[in-house]
């Protein structure tokens, strides 16, 4: 918490600083290094040039800006503080939008005209940013998903899956879109089906009750069917933005005509030819310094030769991070050392920027929003039931039986759309902005009022581990991240969605208040 | 062989993706930064191999793949990723700024003092005076000029010459774990040097400007280099104390903290003309010597991830290098790059005789002075920006020695280091516990 705070108010300033330097400077400042633009203004050469009183204004603006950081200090402080981490965890805050709204907020706030400081030409800059953070994440979350785990899930799966996620793209997609019919779009224009398939895209993703953060997703025998059912889902997402950027490409850029369906082959080829050359990589680093050089190297290559091809940086990443951890490596455990570093930064900045693209003031965008949410719960309650009745029978009760219908959505959902804005510009996606991060917003408000009252003491006494229990260290990730890292694994023993470790791969979980219907 | 493989590798997909499409696009910044960055760490492998230092590989992968050679890295790439090296800048001053502790350089303090006298400041004059003894050379500079305005551009010249590169020195003794006598000297005496000839450009421009018949207001410069001097200290000393603060009561999250600071720093600081260079040259110090904090764990963490940095911040440089201009003038360049050399040589040896410095400074202190990379870039760049009438010209000889200087000084100050017994007497830092 304290470091996100951190890394958010640093981040706005950040942008800050980036919405200074765009507006044109008081005197004529060289290109080049720092030191060359501040020497290049220190020879005036005309008398307006030398404006004295530039000298005070300055002055002041550094010291606006030591104000500021000495503000960020404070906040930080106090972001970290004890207090205000219990009241969260009193209040069941844990999903990826609620638990992160202040960042949300802060950066709707900041984009605001009035505020000035995530302006358009900003974003533009960050956008290299928020291209590397969306290939860190598809790369993180094609990581975590081990292959082998997919042979040993229960026959039926595979359905329970895909009905679960047709249900709510469906509805969604079908609901979302006559709205945004009426609102003006048009049938037979490819930017309404796009603009659909992606809010039925969104919708048909789900993630555990729990936010533990984007690096914390990996599902193991013991843990929740919840976790793994999610880790399921986004499969999808990534198969739906796959077919997106490939389908519903901007007719004139680039120097490759090729068909549509060539430019699927064209993502995944380029997917496994990254994931390859990024698990030969990473066996050359001899040091910790230089591994990190080379993931941060090989994602930002990647998700940087999708972009520049307008192909999804989530999606090429995905296959990418599938492709090196899952075959035989002994660099793993090294791999997801790096990938959990970067985590907080670029969560931050994937909520901040989220904030700031989110067109509020269109009212258009709101009205999808309980439709959105309305879409995906009907949605979900005609997948669990349609896949009650089919395979019912052969699942586990934690597959079928205590299956919720408000499930929180995938941070990918709003990762899914924050790379489909930086691709298409066009009057529907503001809408679509809306109604996904609005949507999520309200659907964790829902989940946190389904959530039992006793359950957050009762997480509160799980957080104590029993005395002599030994808990499992892979090593800190460094001084700051140790006591999350122990925390974080002693959440994954005492989950409340688990068993331990050693249990069956078919875990019942304990029964939650909201029931589907039979 | 293997990185060699995948250094054609990530090159072959670089090329294919720039055949997409010709124009600069918002994803060429990332695409250049990702490219740049492995195959520096590459070519500095494949360099490394044969004796090299690893930083001459990083250039060497800027050279090549920049806009004069290969052209898998434009113009408007190396542009955006101004921001990069910017903050690189700024990092490797906060590192460079916490490796000076003042209490371990006071007794040679003498030594720095005759070094920045003799060595930096008598390179500008020496240098000054070769080129205005090779002015018939230039007739693109010195055409139609009289005596005081040709010997007004050859000091103008001569101080951007004599400018030193704390970042090479920096990464040169990170990569060789360089630790003792030498290696604090030279250190020193690169920052020192750097703020003198700063200081001292800013003053030559002025006279030049005045002497060639531009309107100079002497005292709006002066304050403007008050303030730039003055102020950047004072706000550094400010950020000094945020960090230490931070680092005493927030704890968690300081090296993200410090980043980003850095990163706000080179964002703002050239826009409130103040210089990210000297503000966080002024905090490192102040951490390291006056803040009850302990820095040095988070200098350590810093240090250890600097590596990432330094292969952008090196590739990039060396992506400006015209290799085909550099070899139509080499023969001036390597005149002028041997005056340099000759004239701190002369200076540092002088200065450690009168000192009296320990025996390893006296014979290798001197080619740290050497190295060149941002600051002389940067200051060419003011001086075609300044005078366009000579400006260009004279960018063109400054840009030649530094990229003369860029390819030949790291491999000959690693052998220096190496025979100094310096080398590799650094506990290594590495990223994160538990390696593999």
């Amino acid at each position: 918490m304290i470091r996100w705070l951190v890394a958010l108010a640093l981040l706005i300033a950040c942008a800050g600083g980036v919405a200074f330097a765009q507006t044109p400077p008081a005197a004529p400042i060289a290109a080049g290094s720092a030191a060359g633009s501040a020497m290049g203004s220190a020879v005036a050469l005309s008398p307006e040039h030398a404006d004295k009183t530039k000298t005070a204004d300055n002055g002041l603006f550094a010291i606006k800006v030591a104000g500021g950081l000495v503000a960020l200090l404070v906040l930080a402080y106090l972001g970290g503080h004890r207090r205000v981490v219990r009241f969260q965890e009193r209040l069941g805050i844990s999903g990826v939008i609620t638990a992160g709204f202040p960042f949300v907020a802060l950066g709707v706030i900041a984009s605001l005209p009035s505020v000035g400081i995530l302006t358009g030409g900003v974003l533009d800059r960050l956008r290299p940013v928020l291209h590397f953070g969306l290939g860190w994440l598809g790369f993180i979350i094609g990581a975590q998903l081990d292959i082998r785990v997919l042979d040993r899930v229960p026959k039926g799966t595979a359905y329970l899956i895909l009905v679960e996620a047709l249900g709510p793209f469906g509805i969604t997609a079908a609901g979302c879109g006559l709205v945004m019919m009426l609102f003006g779009m048009k049938i037979d224009d490819v930017a309404t089906w796009r603009d659909v398939i992606l809010l039925g895209t969104a919708a048909a993703m789900t993630a555990p009750r729990k936010f533990r953060g984007f690096a914390n997703r990996t599902w193991h025998e013991g843990r929740g069917v919840d976790v793994l059912l999610g880790q399921l889902d986004e499969l999808v997402g990534v198969i739906g933005l796959l077919f997106i950027t490939a389908y519903f490409r901007s007719p004139a850029t680039g120097t490759w005509n090729l068909p549509d369906t060539a430019w699927v082959f064209v993502s995944l080829g380029l997917g496994v030819a990254i994931g390859v050359l990024i698990f030969a990589m990473i066996r050359v680093p001899v040091s910790n310094a230089e591994f990190l050089a080379v993931v941060l190297g090989g994602i930002a290559f990647a998700s940087g030769l999708a972009g520049y091809l307008e192909l999804s940086p989530i999606a090429i990443c995905f296959i990418a991070g599938v492709l090196v951890t899952n075959f035989p490596n002994e660099q793993r455990d090294s791999v997801f050392r790096i990938l959990n570093h970067l985590e907080r930064p670029v969560h931050l900045l994937f909520l901040i920027i989220a904030g700031a693209l989110w067109d509020v003031i269109d009212w258009r965008g709101w009205a999808l929003v309980p439709l959105f949410v309305a879409g995906r719960v009907i949605g979900k309650w005609t997948g669990v039931v349609a896949s009650k009745t089919v395979v019912g029978a052969s699942l586990p009760s934690a597959y079928v039986d205590r299956r919720t219908l408000v499930t929180p959505m995938s941070g990918l959902a709003i990762a899914l759309v924050i790379s489909v804005e930086s691709l298409y510009h066009d009057e529907g996606i503001p809408w679509i902005v809306t109604a996904v991060i609005g949507g999520s917003l309200l659907t964790e408000l829902l989940v946190s009022r389904t959530t039992t009252p006793e359950l957050a003491p009762r997480m509160e006494r799980m957080r104590t581990p029993p005395a002599g229990l030994r808990i499992p260290s892979a090593g800190p990730i460094d001084e700051l991240d140790a006591e999350e890292a122990a925390d974080d694994e002693i959440d994954e023993l005492y989950d409340e969605d688990s068993e331990p470790h050693d249990g069956p791969i078919y875990v019942d979980e304990p029964p939650p208040r909201e029931k589907v219907p039979s | 062989m293997i990185p060699l493989i995948l250094l054609l590798a990530v090159g072959g997909l670089m090329q294919a993706a720039r055949s997409f499409t010709g124009e600069s696009s918002i994803a060429g910044t990332e695409l250049a930064f990702g490219y740049l960055l492995l195959a520096a760490y590459f070519t500095s492998k494949i360099i490394n191999r044969f004796g090299f230092p690893k930083l001459s590989g990083y250039l060497l992968a800027g050279v090549l793949s920049g806009p004069f050679v290969l052209s898998l890295v434009t113009h408007p790439m190396t542009d955006a990723l101004k921001v990069v090296s910017d903050t690189a800048t700024a990092i490797i001053a906060l590192e460079a700024g916490s490796e000076l502790q003042l209490s371990a350089i006071r007794p040679v303090l003498k030594t720095l003092r005759g070094i920045t006298i003799f060595a930096v400041i008598g390179s500008m004059f020496t240098i000054g005076g070769a080129l205005f003894l090779m002015r018939g050379w230039f007739p693109d500079i010195f055409g139609d000029m009289d005596l005081t305005a040709s010997i007004a551009v050859c000091m103008a010249i001569g101080v951007s010459l004599s400018a030193q590169s704390p970042a090479v020195v920096m990464a040169l003794l990170a990569e060789m774990r360089a630790e003792g006598p030498l290696s604090r000297v030279i250190l020193a005496s690169v920052v020192v040097a750097d703020l003198t000839v700063i200081t001292i450009f800013s003053v030559v421009l002025a006279i030049t400007g005045a002497v060639i018949g531009g309107n100079v207001d002497v005292m709006g410069t002066a304050l403007e280099v008050a303030w730039e001097l003055l102020g950047s200290i004072a706000f550094g000393t400010v950020i000094g104390i945020l960090i230490g603060r931070y680092l005493l009561y927030v704890k968690e999250g300081a090296t993200l903290f410090a980043l980003m600071v850095c990163v706000v720093v080179a964002e703002i600081g050239a826009r409130v003309h103040l210089d990210p260079l000297i503000v966080l040259l002024a905090s490192g110090i102040f951490l390291r010597n006056f803040s009850k904090a302990d820095s040095s764990k988070l200098l350590s963490r810093f240090e250890s991830a600097q590596l990432p940095v330094f292969l952008v911040f090196f590739a990039l440089a060396g992506s400006h290098i015209d290799i085909y201009r550099l070899y139509s003038a080499l023969i001036p360049v390597m005149i002028l790059a041997g005056t340099r050399a000759a004239s701190f040589f002369m200076g540092a040896k002088l200065a450690c005789k009168v000192t009296h410095a320990e025996p390893v400074v006296t014979k290798y202190a001197w080619f740290g002075l050497v190295p060149q990379a941002g600051l002389a870039l940067a200051l060419a760049i003011v001086l075609s920006n300044t005078f366009p009438t000579f400006g260009r010209g004279a960018a063109t000889i400054l840009l030649g020695v530094v990229g003369f200087n860029e390819c030949v000084a790291p491999v000959i100050l690693r052998a220096m280091l190496v025979k100094s017994g310096e080398a590799f007497k650094k506990q290594g830092v590495d990223f994160a516990v538990g390696g593999h």
